[in-house]
């Protein structure tokens, strides 16, 4: 039997998380969580999740950006690579351009996030398993 | 104190606008200077009078030496800033006036003294005085055209000095008359004074009213900026609200999704009844926020940085791919006429999607299985202009005048299909406005509705990126 794929989940919000876990534990999937862009990168560190399903907005504003850019640009984690799934309540990826107003230099405003995929808020748990798998397989 | 306070730009203005004038008097005086001679010598041909030419044009000549030392020092004036410029300008003007007061005296002398008409021409210098000065340098103006005039009469009556006959134009002997010489200078010197008063009074009130129209639109801008600054916070208020509230609907809605989609095991048919009525509402609050936030950004004019050329025809093939579905799912007859090219729209991409969105899926929304929706578009250049059109429901005459506002549903409407925030057509119009553009709407109730958009074209050459 195959070890089953490790599904790390960043959200502030615990009922996401749990709705999240309920959807993906009956696939069979591990669910990892983080409830801020720090403990995300611990997990990432520790765990090496095959899938990472990302809130942008997160309390310290657009922190999920922050954590997209500094994993694309850490060699040293070993998960530069790994699939990012972005799940917001943001309504449109252009709306919101995706790159946060101050440019700290490690990115150049206007640059698309390097991320796989969007989801809206509130959950399609058939669209969720969807994505999840198509990203998975990849 | 050393701030620049509304007091010191308006100084500032004045010695512009002192300067500016300083230049067309200066302008003026070589017009002056070469009529001169020319009237002299038409006066002496025509009058057979005997004029002393040649100090009339040495006069002249100095005429035209001193207006150059003018345009000289204006430069100067010029580059000079603040309140030493506006009284070095003050200055000036002046001395312009005392020099052609000056000037005009010795023409005079040289033409008859007192028995010349011309001495009335010293009112042109007390009206530009008035234009250039305060009052009180008007006044004193007057007071040495006065003086240069009674006293060159006086001493041409007295002998001093000489005076140059106007005989045979008039009879010799005028200007040791005393009636005539007194009367004369008594006239002038009215004349003189009376205008500097009528001139400095017109221009005080001027000058008043010009101070107010000055006040009044500094009070405009700033209730302007004040008011933009409100309507912003505004915006970014409700934006943040709408965000607030989400997060917690968001919430609700994927939980109660995954235990409707069985992810926990079956449910009771009544259970699973009632959750999907929660579940109902809550989507329907979800999307009434969603509205609601778009309304607010769409009510602001889109940032120059967001704004895209976009191709009107891709926008709209887009766009309708999207919503076809939703027609075939309705047996409607979905057409399209649109133009194979046309310039470029100027504007922000997801605010255009979702007007033209709005507009289709309304039009698609209320029209009954079997009938028809179409678009289409047309582009001069100036304008595209884009018309949805169904064979749907229609709108009432009273409900008409009110479709475009907030939250309002006509009866009809809400009869047909209960589902609705009342907010898409509030929408459409405030990305229609935010873009510079116009909406039209006609209806026959029961026959079906058209609605017309005219948005403005980005021009054509030079890119704007």
């Amino acid at each position: 039997m195959s070890e089953p794929k490790k599904i790390l989940v960043v959200d502030d919000d615990p009922d996401i998380v749990e709705s999240l876990r309920v959807v993906l534990e009956s696939r069979s999937y591990q669910v990892l969580s983080a409830s801020n862009a720090e403990e995300a990168q611990e997990q990432v560190r520790k765990e090496r999740p095959d899938l990472i399903i990302l809130d942008i907005m997160m309390p310290r504003g657009t922190e999920g950006f922050h954590f997209v850019w500094n994993l694309r640009n850490d060699a040293s984690s070993g998960c530069q690579d790994v699939p990012i799934l972005v799940l917001s309540a943001i309504h449109d990826t252009t709306s919101l351009r995706f790159y946060p107003d101050q440019s700290d230099g490690t990115y150049s405003p206007g640059e698309f996030l390097p991320v796989q995929d969007f989801l809206d808020k509130p959950v399609e748990p058939k669209e969720l398993l969807r994505r999840v798998e198509n990203l998975l397989r990849e | 104190m050393n701030q620049s306070s509304p007091a010191s730009l308006g100084a500032t203005l004045a010695e512009e606008e002192l300067v500016a004038r300083l230049r067309w008097f200066i302008r003026h005086r070589w017009v002056a200077a070469v009529a001169v001679p020319m009237v002299a010598v038409v006066a002496s041909a025509w009058l057979h009078v005997d004029l002393p030419l040649a100090a009339i044009c040495a006069t002249a000549f100095s005429i035209v030496a001193y207006n150059l030392l003018f345009c000289r020092l204006v430069k100067v004036v010029e580059g000079r800033r603040g309140a030493a410029g506006l009284s070095a300008a003050k200055l000036l003007a002046n001395a312009q006036i005392s020099s052609d007061l000056a000037a005009l005296t010795v023409l005079i002398h040289f033409s008859g003294g007192v028995e010349n008409p011309f001495a009335f021409f010293f009112i042109f210098h007390i009206i530009i005085a008035s234009i250039l000065l305060s009052p009180r340098a008007t006044f004193a103006q007057a007071g040495l055209a006065t003086f240069l005039f009674c006293s060159t009469c006086v001493l041409e009556e007295g002998g001093i000095i000489r005076h140059y006959s106007l005989w045979p134009f008039l009879p010799a002997g005028h200007h040791q008359r005393l009636a005539f010489l007194s009367g004369n200078l008594l006239v002038v010197t009215a004349t003189l004074f009376i205008s500097a008063y009528f001139a400095t009074s017109i221009t005080r009130r001027l000058r008043q009213r010009e101070e107010q129209v000055v006040r009044l639109s500094e009070d405009l801008r700033l209730a302007y900026d004040r008011l933009s600054a409100s309507e912003h916070a505004k915006a970014l208020y409700m934006r943040k609200v709408s965000h607030e509230l989400r997060a917690p609907l968001a919430a609700i809605r994927s939980t109660l999704t995954v235990i409707l989609e069985g992810f926990l095991g079956p449910l009771a048919p009544k259970h699973a009844e009632m959750l999907g009525r929660a579940d109902r509402r809550a989507g329907e609050l979800l999307s009434l926020i969603e509205d609601i936030l778009v309304l607010t950004r769409s009510r602001e004019a889109p940032l120059e940085r967001d704004k895209v050329r976009l191709s009107p025809a891709e926008v709209l093939d887009s766009v309708i791919a999207l919503l076809r579905p939703r027609a075939d799912a309705k047996g409607l007859t979905l057409e399209t006429h649109l133009p194979a090219e046309s310039l470029p729209l100027l504007g922000e991409p997801e605010s255009i999607r979702e007007l033209f969105t709005n507009l289709i899926a309304n039009a698609i929304k209320y029209t009954p299985k079997g009938g028809k929706a179409s678009v289409s578009a047309s582009a001069d250049s100036n304008f595209l202009r884009v018309s949805v059109s169904d064979t749907g429901i229609g709108i009432n005459a009273e409900d008409l005048a009110n479709i475009f506002d907030e939250f309002y549903r006509a009866e009809n409407a809400r009869q047909f299909d209960a589902a609705g925030t009342g907010l898409g057509l509030s929408i459409v119009k405030a990305i229609v406005q935010a873009h510079g553009g116009q909406i039209t709407v006609a209806s026959e109730p029961g026959q079906g509705t058209t609605f017309e958009v005219l948005l403005p074209l980005a021009a054509s050459a030079g890119g704007a990126d």
